[in-house]
This record gives C-alpha cells, structure tokens and sequence, in this order.
C-alpha cells in the first residue's frame, strides 16, 4: 500500500494544472483523467490498453481501471495470473476492488470454490456469472457472496450443488439485485426464492428453469413483490398452477418475457381477462406443451399483449382455427410464431394468419396433419419470412413447393427449410427450391423417400449420436456446405438425366457411367422405407435436426440459460434481452 | 499568457459571483432570473473539473486529503449551482430536468445532501417511487430526525397510495372490459362464420371504436 | 419552429470574438441547450470563457453540419468502435494534435457528447498498434514511473493477454 500512496500523491500533482504547460493549446499530458479515460473506452483491443497503462502513471491509473472493471480471460492460465496479482503483497492499485464484473461460464468446470474464495476480496462486484461452472458449492459461493452487496446480477445456472443456503445470503446481502438465474439449480426451492422476492425489490429478471421443487408459493411472492418484473422464466416448474400465474398476470404489467414451458397443470384460468393492452411490453410468450390451454387463452393473450412478438404454442393440442384467429390480431407484430403438433388447426386459420400477420419471419408448422398445399401457397407471400417448418405435414405436394418459389418473394429471404416427412415431395421440387433460394443454409429432408439414397445422403449432415441405426438411416438434414453440395450433385445428375432421356430416345449407345446415378434418381424406393420412416415419432425427428429452438430437454435449457436466450431471430435486438443485460 | 491556475482561481470567482446573484434572485421568488445568474455561473466552471475520482483511490483520498484547493472549490461550487438549478426546476414543475441535475450535482460531489433530497423529491413528483424510497433511504439515514425528510416519506406514501388507487381503478375497468367484451366476442363470432375475410378486418376496427370511449369514462 | 424564424443565439469566445448561430446549431450543445431551455432567448450575447475564437469556430462548423443529427439519450446506444468515422467527420479532425485535445476540452465543456466521441475516437486511433514507446513519442509524454514501479505494473497485469 505504501507504494500506492506514492504514487497516488505524485500523479495527482502531474495533473495539476498549475503545473501545466505554459503552451496555449491542449496536450495530451495535460487533459484531465475522466476525458483520458473517455478515449480509453475507445481503445478496445486488451494489448493496446496494455500499452497504454505502461506510458505513465496517469494514464496507468485510467488504463487499469478499464482492464479490471470487467476482466476478459483467454483461458484458465490468463485467470491463475489474476488470481496470482491478487495474492501480491504489494500492489500497486487495489485490484481487487476495481473488479466489478465477472463471467467464468465459459471455464465450467475448471472453476473450483478454491478459486471463488480467493475472489472474496472483489467487493464491488456487480454482475457475476457463474453458469455451467458445475464443480462449485455453496463453500465457495457463500465465500464469494459474503461481501457482494452492491450485486447487480446473479446467474449461478446449472450448479447443481447449489442449496438454498446461497440463494438465502444473495436476498439477505444484494438488496440491489435485478436479475437472478438459478436455472437447472434443482436443489433450490420455494425457502430461497421467497427470501429474495421478500427483499430483493428490484428484481427484473428472474429465470427458475427447471427449478422442479419450486412450488406457486414462490411465483406468488414473486408477483406481488417484485411488480417491476421484465422476465419471468418457469420453464419446466412443472408443480406450478393457475394460482401463480393468476398474480403473475395480475401485477407485472411490464413484463417482457415469460416462459412457461411444460408447466403442464396450467389452464384457460390461469391468464385473467385484463384491459385491453395492459401488456403492451410483452414481447415473448413461450406456452410449449401447456396442453390444457385452449383457443380461449389465445383471445385474452392477443387482448392484453397486443405487441406480442414471439408466441410458442408448440405441443397445445387443444388450440384449433379459432385460436388462430385470435393471434392473427397480433397483425405485424407478431414475428415469430411455433404451431408445431396443433394438429387441429387447417388450412383457412393459416390462410388468415398469412394475410394478418404479413412480418412473420419464423414460422413452424410441424406435425399439423390437416395442412395442404394452400396453406403453404399462402404463406410464400409473407415478404420476410426466413424459416419455414413443416415437418410432417405429409399432404404436402410438390405444388406446395413451386408455389412457395412462385411468387419471388420468399426467394430472397428463405434460410431454413424444413420438409423432413414430406413424403410425397420429389427431386425435381426441391431442386428448384434450392436453385431459387440463394440465402438458404439449411435443409431437411429426413424421412423424405426420394431422398433415401447414399448419393445424396453423402451430403448430409452426420446424424446424432443417440439416433437408432433405423433413425440414422432415414436421417437427411443438409446445412451450410451441404446445401451447396446437394444443389451442385443435384443439378449435374439432372443435366446428366436430360442427356439419358436424350440417348433413350433413340440415339444410341448408353454410357454406363451416365446411367448409374440417373437410374437411382428414378428408381422408386421402397414402400418399407417409408412407413418405417413415418413410423419415427414426430420428436425425434425434430430433435435430431438439432435446431428446433423450442425443445425443453436438460442440455437444451443448460445452452439456452447460457446464453442467455439468443434469440431465435438473431437480429431483434429489443427481444434478446440477455438477463445480464438491463 | 497566465499560468491557468490563477486562470481557474479568477474563474471559479466569477463563477461564484454568479451564483450569489442567482441565491438572491431566488430568495425574491424570481426563479427565471436565478436560472439566469446559475447558468451564467456554469459557464465560467463547467469544465474546469478534473474530478475523476478513481475507485482505487477513494478510500486512500479520505484519509489524506491532498488535493488541489482551487480544483475541491469548483467541484463544491460546480455541485451547489446544480443543486440549486435542479431547485429551480422542481419549483418549475421539471422533474426529468431537475433529477438531470440533481445528478450532475451529486457527480461532482457525491456528499451534497441538499442535491440527494432534491433528488428524491423530483421522483417522487415524476412517479418513480423506488428510486424515490433509495434516496429517502440514504437521506434517513444520514439525518434521521430532519423533518423535511420526514415529509417528504409521507408524500411518497401519498404517491404509492395514488398510484395503488389507479391501479384499482383501472382493475375495475377491466371487470367491465371483460362483461364487455365477452358480449362483443359472441358477436364478432356470429359475423366471422358468416363471412371470414371480410368481418375480420371491420370487426377490429369496430371494436376499437366501440371499446374506447367506455373506457376513458372509467378512468376520469 | 421553421427555419426562417429561428432566433440567432449570439456567443462570446474567451478573447471577446462574438459569433451569432441559430439556435439549433447551439442547441448541439446541452450546457447551452438547457440555459436557453431554462431562460429563454435574450439579446445579450453568451459569454464562453472557456472557449477560444479559432476552437469555437471549429465548434459551431460542427454543430452545423451535425445539426438535424437525431439526438442520442443514452450512452449505451453509442458504438463502441473507433472505425465508424463518416467522411466528414474524418476530415474534421484533421488538425493539430493540439487542436485535437482542445476540442476535446471544448466539448467536454459544451457538453456536446457526439463531437466528444468524434474527438476522443480519433485519438484512440492514434493509439493503435503502438508500444508504450511510440505512444509517448506521439504524444509527447514523459515516462515518470521509475523502472521498479513500472515492472511491477507490467507484472500485475500479465493476465491480462493479447488476444
């Protein structure tokens, strides 16, 4: 410390401005700190700033500041050497209160209690993010948290080890909490969430994710005491009933997002006739497999958040075209919608929806039997739509696919296609598409039988590891290079089929290297094939595309509590809201 | 030239004049002409502060004070006009303007008691009742017997009370929105399986049309 | 509010040089923004004291230019990056690096944060790419640390690396 001090006194007496040149323009030896510091926050690159504290003690003083507020490690050895200058003696500036914000997600289970307890110096620390550190427990948090009274944010995500014990110190200690994520902490329950909600009066955000022990108790509390609530995450909370939610949608008028996935005891009652738009801020509705719901929730939803923008209704079997009615009132704003196994609803409520709802960009229609070709037909006017699911909507023709082209409006924004069990589309359709389609990356085909073949499955992307040998060999999903290969093999064998028909016209000798892909290409396939395929259970194939957003398994919630909700459009920057970000 | 210290010294002391004459205009209740006089007085000190206070530093700066006279005395200054600005304004009925401010007072000298009160009252006025209850908190506990703050706790309590009864107010509303629009919904059905596309455009903008005046009644 | 009606807002430099602006162009600045707010306009001319003829005039060319520029509220909406300069603004900030650090002093005290982000951007570019060395020898700068102190600095903050 005695060197600090030195330092400090001699610092402050370069910067005075009595000492400051006799010249009449500014230099840079002369500006004041607080406006060295303002060009600093330009100066983004960590070995620029490096340089910059090395130049004098001034700028040292401004540099250090910027590299500590929110260390950036390039691995575990980059966070040993910090945990090495904090165990120094003699330190030059006290670093450790410089830190305020720390994020060791992406060190997971490299990240030991050893290492939070010798952090417990950091007692400014504002936002912590300790999410998939799996190894620590309470010892180290409880260390940690001990001094974290000026604490901002929290996401202890996917610690499994943690007790209520942690989430009891953070509403005793961080009064000034905004965004708790206690995600995929199974052992928290209903006694740690009511000592926050009862103090931490702020609260924002507030994920609780497959937190299964949680009961309507803690939503409750949370309701009534924290009316600012912006995110509200009970994903797989699956003891959760009307009486939470009935406050929930009660009081938190301005609620964001609120995800309630698989809490599968929740009906009609749960969401309360309220004035109309009193949740003009809510952007994100997530009701995946909510079951009991019917089409009389989607009236209420559509009159109270009016500005909806996201709404999952995946696995509602209960909603039927009337419920469709209803959300296309959302009209422009609604931009993403997921319909996937509301097999009830046909092709007029669709039809109604792509008039109504002309700024869609994601839609998924997955496993919606009744839907044909004039649904489809339909939406290939929607002039933003980026991604379209239709798995398994199996009275899909061809035609569906000529008009989805047709039109030349969603041949400029279609991304990602999905057809997997589209059994009656053929080769010549999908070629089209691809040809046509210049943004797409991502195809799929599973289960599609004149797409069952070793030539063009070569392309494919490699099935997941959990799949059956069966699963793996209807599997079919292009992406990326895949697309561009398929699009290539598929054009020249067309070309090379062309000539065939030519030469089978009558002019001549056939070249056998000619015939071998183009016989494939007509052969028809097997009639086993196909039932097997459809066989799959629609899950599965969804799953193994791998990027359906709206699944709820374990390691899904584990990325997406991470990441802190990427969001699905990727470019929708007011919806994105990380939890770590107010 | 002149060294700029004696520079800063005459600024600060022009900057000060300004600022009496601002006090007395607005000892006389002449709140424009106080503005007058205090922002003429910023722009004598406005940028003459070199007041980053390093974290690292602050704890050590308590212990030994070794700072440039001049530079503490335009930041106390600098912190006094705006706090007495931010007065002004609530006189003026600015509350986003005064809590601005307010700010800019407690920046430059996190201490000015007068700037957090002021503060306080600006958001209690403006609504923002938890940012309000912080600073009363604050404000407690430095002077917990001030009875200027005491008030100012009870006029919170008044605006939670307000806001509490809007919010009835406006649940009330809403149990008439729902008898209402149950009765509006059997309608719109009735019409919507006549005639799909047609209704469903003029039954939304009906129903605005129907809804809307209802409503303001209710709220009045 | 249309433009032929717009006032003039006359405005002292430090050495008594008077410039007269429309008020949009002063607005620009938001010390002076809320003093018109807060007074209204008035004939007497605005003395800047901390603001000389020749950095005042490279003020108000920027203010003029940038004057229908929509307003930024908040600090995060600004881009972190010191790449997006426009042409123009790149043109602006060629002059002397005293010149430089005088309009950043002089935005500072205008208030006038997006010629303060223009000004403290270009300087950040001058950082870039240089050793400890080359930056003091662009910016004049002496090294006061003794070669002790400024070992251990380089020492307590090796965790830190290049990415």
């Amino acid at each position: 410390m005695a060197s600090e001090k030195l330092l400090s006194e001699q610092v402050t007496k370069q910067t005075l401005p009595s000492q400051a040149s006799q010249n009449s323009l500014a230099k840079a030896s002369t500006i004041p700190s607080e406006l060295i510091l303002q060009i600093f926050k330009y100066v983004t690159s960590t070995a620029d700033l490096k340089s910059c504290i090395l130049v004098c003690k001034s700028w040292c003083r401004c540099g250090v500041e910027l590299l500590w507020h929110k260390p950036v490690f390039t691995g575990y050895g980059s966070l040993i050497k910090l945990l090495v200058t904090l165990s120094r003696s003699t330190q030059t500036f006290p670093y450790a209160l410089l830190i305020r914000r720390l994020n060791f997600s992406f060190l997971g289970e490299h990240v030991s209690d050893e290492i939070l307890k010798r952090l417990s110096s950091c007692e400014r620390l504002e936002r912590l993010t300790l999410g998939g550190c799996r190894r620590l427990t309470d010892n180290g948090l409880l260390k940690l948290l001990d001094k974290a009274d000026g604490l901002v944010a929290l996401d202890v995500s996917d610690i499994e080890n943690l007790t209520d014990a942690v989430v009891e110190l953070v509403g005793e200690r961080c009064r000034r909490l905004q965004g708790l994520n206690v995600s995929l902490c199974k052992k928290v329950s209903d006694k740690g969430i009511l000592a926050v909600a009862s103090k931490c009066r702020s609260l924002r955000r507030i994920k609780l994710s497959s937190c299964d022990i949680i009961t309507d108790e803690s939503v409750v509390i949370l309701a009534k005491n924290c009316p600012h609530l912006l995110e509200l995450d009970l994903t797989n909370c699956n003891q959760i009933t009307n009486d939470a939610i009935q406050p929930v949608f009660e009081n938190c008028t301005q609620l964001r997002e609120l995800r309630l996935a698989c809490c599968t005891k929740l009906t009609d009652e749960s969401f309360t006739e309220t004035m109309p738009a009193l949740y003009e801020q809510l952007r994100i509705l997530d009701l995946t497999s909510c079951a009991l719901i019917t089409d009389q929730t989607l009236l209420k939803i559509a009159h109270s958040a009016p500005k909806l923008r996201n709404l999952v209704l995946a696995k509602c079997g209960n909603i039927t075209d009337e419920g469709v009615y209803h959300i296309t009132r959302l009209g422009k704003h609604l931009h993403y919608l997921h319909l996937g196994h509301c097999s009830r609803i046909t092709d007029h409520s669709i039809t109604h929806l792509a008039r109504h709802c002309t700024r869609l960009r994601y839609l998924d229609l997955a496993c919606c039997t009744q839907l044909t070709d004039a649904s489809v037909f339909e939406l290939s006017h929607l002039p933003k739509l980026r991604r379209i699911g239709l798995v398994k909507c199996a009275l899909i023709t061809d035609q569906a696919i000529y008009a989805l082209i047709e039109n030349r409006v969603v041949q400029h924004t279609l991304e990602r296609v999905h057809l997997s069990y589209c059994v009656n589309l053929t080769v010549p359709a999908v070629l089209e598409l691809v040809n046509s389609c210049f943004r797409l990356t991502h195809l799929s085909l599973t289960g599609v039988p004149a797409f069952l073949r070793p030539e063009v499955q070569q392309f494919c992307r490699q099935a997941p590891k959990e799949f059956t040998p069966h699963q793996r060999q209807v599997f079919c999903v292009f992406s990326g290079k895949g697309v561009k290969d398929l699009k290539q093999y598929l054009n020249s064998t067309v070309i090379a089929q062309q000539r065939n028909n030519r030469i089978a016209n009558g002019v001549g000798n056939i070249n056998d290297q000619v015939v071998g892909p183009v016989a494939a290409v007509s052969a028809d396939i097997e009639e086993s094939v196909v039932s097997e395929a459809e066989g799959v259970g629609g899950d599965i194939s969804e799953g193994g595309e791998g990027e359906n957003e709206n699944r709820h398994s374990q390691n899904d919630n584990r990325n997406r509590n991470r990441v802190s909700d990427r969001n699905p459009e990727g470019e929708d920057g007011d919806v994105g809201n990380a939890l770590l970000d107010f | 030239m002149q060294s700029s210290n004696t520079n800063n010294e005459e600024k600060l002391a022009a900057g000060k004049q300004e600022k009496d004459l601002g006090n007395e205009y607005f000892k006389k209740g002449e709140v424009t002409e106080a503005l007058r006089h205090y922002h003429q007085a910023l722009l004598h000190l406005h940028g003459l502060q070199n007041n980053k206070t390093f974290a690292v530093f602050r704890k050590e700066q308590e212990e030994e004070p070794k700072k440039d006279p001049i530079q503490e005395e335009i930041m106390k200054t600098t912190s006094v006009i705006y706090s007495n600005i931010a007065a002004c304004l609530i006189k003026n009925q600015k509350w986003s303007r005064a809590i601005d401010s307010a700010n800019k007072a407690l920046k430059n000298d996190p201490d000015n008691t007068k700037a957090l009160f002021r503060r306080a009252q600006a958001y209690i006025n403006e609504g923002n009742t938890t940012r309000a209850r912080e600073d009363l908190e604050k404000l407690s506990a430095k002077n917990p017997e001030d009875a200027a703050v005491k008030r100012e706790w009870h006029n919170l309590r008044l605006k939670d009370k307000e806001q509490d009864e809007k919010q009835r107010r406006d649940l009330k509303g809403m149990f008439e929105r729902k008898w209402k629009s149950e009765e509006k919904e059997e309608g719109e059905k009735k019409s919507e399986n006549k005639d799909e596309k047609l209704t469903s455009t003029a039954a939304g903008s009906s129903k605005t049309s129907a809804m809307e005046p209802r409503f303001i009644e209710l709220d009045e | 509010m249309s433009t032929i009606e717009q006032k003039k807002v006359k405005l002292t430099s430090s050495e008594g040089t008077e410039f007269q602006v429309e008020r949009s162009v002063a607005e620009r600045s938001v010390l002076l923004k809320n003093m018109l707010e807060d007074v209204g306009e008035n004939d007497m001319a605005i003395p800047l004291p901390n603001v000389t003829g020749p950095i005042l005039t490279k003020v108000i060319d920027y203010c003029t230019h940038h004057r229908n520029d929509p307003i930024q509220n908040h600090d995060d909406d600004l881009k972190k990056t010191s790449e997006d300069i426009d042409d123009w603004d790149a043109e602006f900030c060629k002059v002397d690096q005293g010149t430089l650090f005088e309009l950043i002093l002089a935005a500072n005290y205008l208030d006038i944060k997006p010629l303060l982000d223009l000004t403290c951007k270009t300087v950040a570019n001058m950082i870039k790419n240089k050793s400890p060395e080359e930056i003091r020898a662009t910016f004049n700068i002496t090294n006061d640390f003794t070669p002790e102190e400024e070992e251990q600095v380089r020492k307590e903050n090796e965790w830190c690396e290049e990415r």
